[in-house]
């Protein structure tokens, strides 16, 4: 059997058709040295080919490139996602309009960078989500928590299962302090837009106003709200030693109650009270308006 | 479960997208400006898209045509500077042809003067990993095509850069 370039890519990348399409071809590996050269020399071909492009996949995606696709309207079609989930009706809007009023700035420094540990090196498909986060924030953003998250992010599943297995009332799903690790809530905080409702299939995460805070830190209040996570209203903070560049300022959680069972429902009195506390002891000043929000996400929100 | 928000889906893929992009135009900035639109197109039509398929695959199909489409013809001239350059490299004397063979551009530009059919193949199944079935459906032309687009693209690339061994 004459086994050609076609063949011995195939077997290469093990896309042969049964077991005795293999076994002809290792047996004419076995009886001709000039197949096993070319066999040789098309490997490699694939390596550089992979090779070449490698850095790509590493490098940092551009802010503006996320912003221009998280700003982007959906559309109104009657079939799909836009049909099933219209994008900020439902619960968290009159959060927006507590946190608009209430001018923001921020809040507790945040210390120790925690160790970027990096694990994953596997090749996987799935493994390489981890890095590829890590490429997009730019940071050194690597390991077990950012692979299993990004996963979350990926498969659409519910960020607050991964966030907070719901304890009792008030329970936070990261402490205050802590650095923002879960890949859906960091992407939502780099780059949606304020007023941007982000559905991550059974949570929707809203970002709902961007300050600078005293210390001149930029912060970022959003609200957080599924049927099995609750609701969360938290503060984050541009912080360059934390993985995902942002540090959780504040929090405040709690559970779904009976009456919201089943449904995105809307925070508690109690909740925005605690969050209008904390922002009046942090913060003087106006919301920044849209137009430097927006600069802030294209330049990936360094200083000038 | 309700379906997550498609800029969300598309962000998380936005790494492999750049990639493949980059493979297509030969030119990093090109390759960005095909992605957004490819994106945005993507999300005008996210109806289209069936669950439980590959999105990579159905983002390729849309950054290709995307591609034939609008940008193509304004690249010609880019892509005729890009094999003047690559046939200065050939020129070059032996020891540093052999030394340029591992360098990364050299490779990226024996792709770019591949067809561009076998181009295409190459990003999505060697580069990117799909399977000669995923590449297939996506591309909409039978597997026996796909594979011998791609191993004619991996011939050409071995006898451009491999010299020993074949």
């Amino acid at each position: 059997m004459r086994i050609d370039d076609d063949t011995l890519v195939a077997y290469l990348d093990a896309q042969l058709g049964s077991d005795a399409e293999y076994e002809a071809v290792e047996d004419a590996l076995a009886a001709s040295p000039a197949l096993r050269a070319r066999l040789q020399s098309l490997a490699e071909s694939g390596e550089l080919a992979r090779k070449a492009f490698d850095a790509k996949l590493e490098e940092a995606v551009p802010p503006q490139l996320i912003a221009a696709i998280m700003n982007a309207p959906l559309p109104q079609a009657d079939t799909g996602w836009a049909g099933r989930q219209p994008v900020s009706a439902g619960g968290a809007n009159d959060v927006e309009d507590a946190a608009a009023g209430a001018a923001p700035r921020p809040a507790t420094p945040a210390p120790s960078a925690p160790g970027a540990q990096s694990g994953a090196t596997a090749r996987p498909a799935a493994a390489g989500l981890g890095a590829r986060l890590a490429a997009w924030l730019g940071q050194g953003f690597g390991g077990a928590a950012a692979f299993a998250s990004i996963l979350t992010l990926a498969l659409g599943a519910l960020i607050g299962h991964y966030l907070l297995p719901p304890p009792e009332a008030g329970a936070p799903l990261a402490r205050q302090g802590e650095p923002i690790r879960n890949a859906a809530l960091a992407v939502a905080l780099q780059a949606a837009p304020s007023g941007l409702a982000v559905d991550l299939g059974d949570a929707r995460v809203e970002i709902m106003a961007s300050f600078t805070g005293r210390d001149g830190r930029i912060c970022r209040e959003y609200a957080l709200s599924g049927p099995a996570s609750g609701h969360e209203i938290g503060i984050a903070c541009r912080d360059g030693a934390a993985e995902t560049g942002w540090r959780l300022a504040f929090v405040a959680h709690e559970p779904t109650t009976a009456a919201t069972e089943g449904g995105y429902g809307t925070a508690s009195d109690r909740l925005h009270e605690a969050v209008d506390a904390f922002l009046s002891e942090h913060v003087d000043g106006e919301p920044l308006d849209a137009e430097r929000e927006r600069t802030l996400i294209e330049r990936g929100w360094s200083a000038d | 479960m309700s379906a997550p928000d498609p800029r969300a889906e598309l962000v998380s893929l936005l790494p492999r997208l750049r990639r493949f992009a980059f493979g297509l135009t030969g030119d990093a900035h090109v390759a960005d400006d095909l992605v957004q639109a490819g994106c945005l197109k993507a999300i005008e039509r996210w109806h289209q898209w069936q669950p439980g398929t590959s999105l990579a695959s159905w983002m390729f199909r849309i950054l290709q045509t995307t591609w034939l489409d609008d940008y193509r013809s304004r690249q010609r001239q880019q892509t005729e500077a890009d094999s003047e350059a690559l046939e200065a490299i050939a020129g070059e004397d032996g020891r540093r042809v052999v030394e340029a063979r591992s360098d990364a551009r050299v490779v990226r530009r024996v792709i770019a003067e591949l067809p561009e059919e076998q181009r295409v193949v190459l990003m999505m199944i060697t580069v990117d990993g799909l399977s000669y079935k995923e590449a297939a459906e996506a591309l909409g032309v039978p597997m026996g095509t796909v594979m011998s687009r791609l191993a004619r693209a991996r011939a050409r690339l071995a006898d451009a850069i491999g010299g020993e061994g074949s």
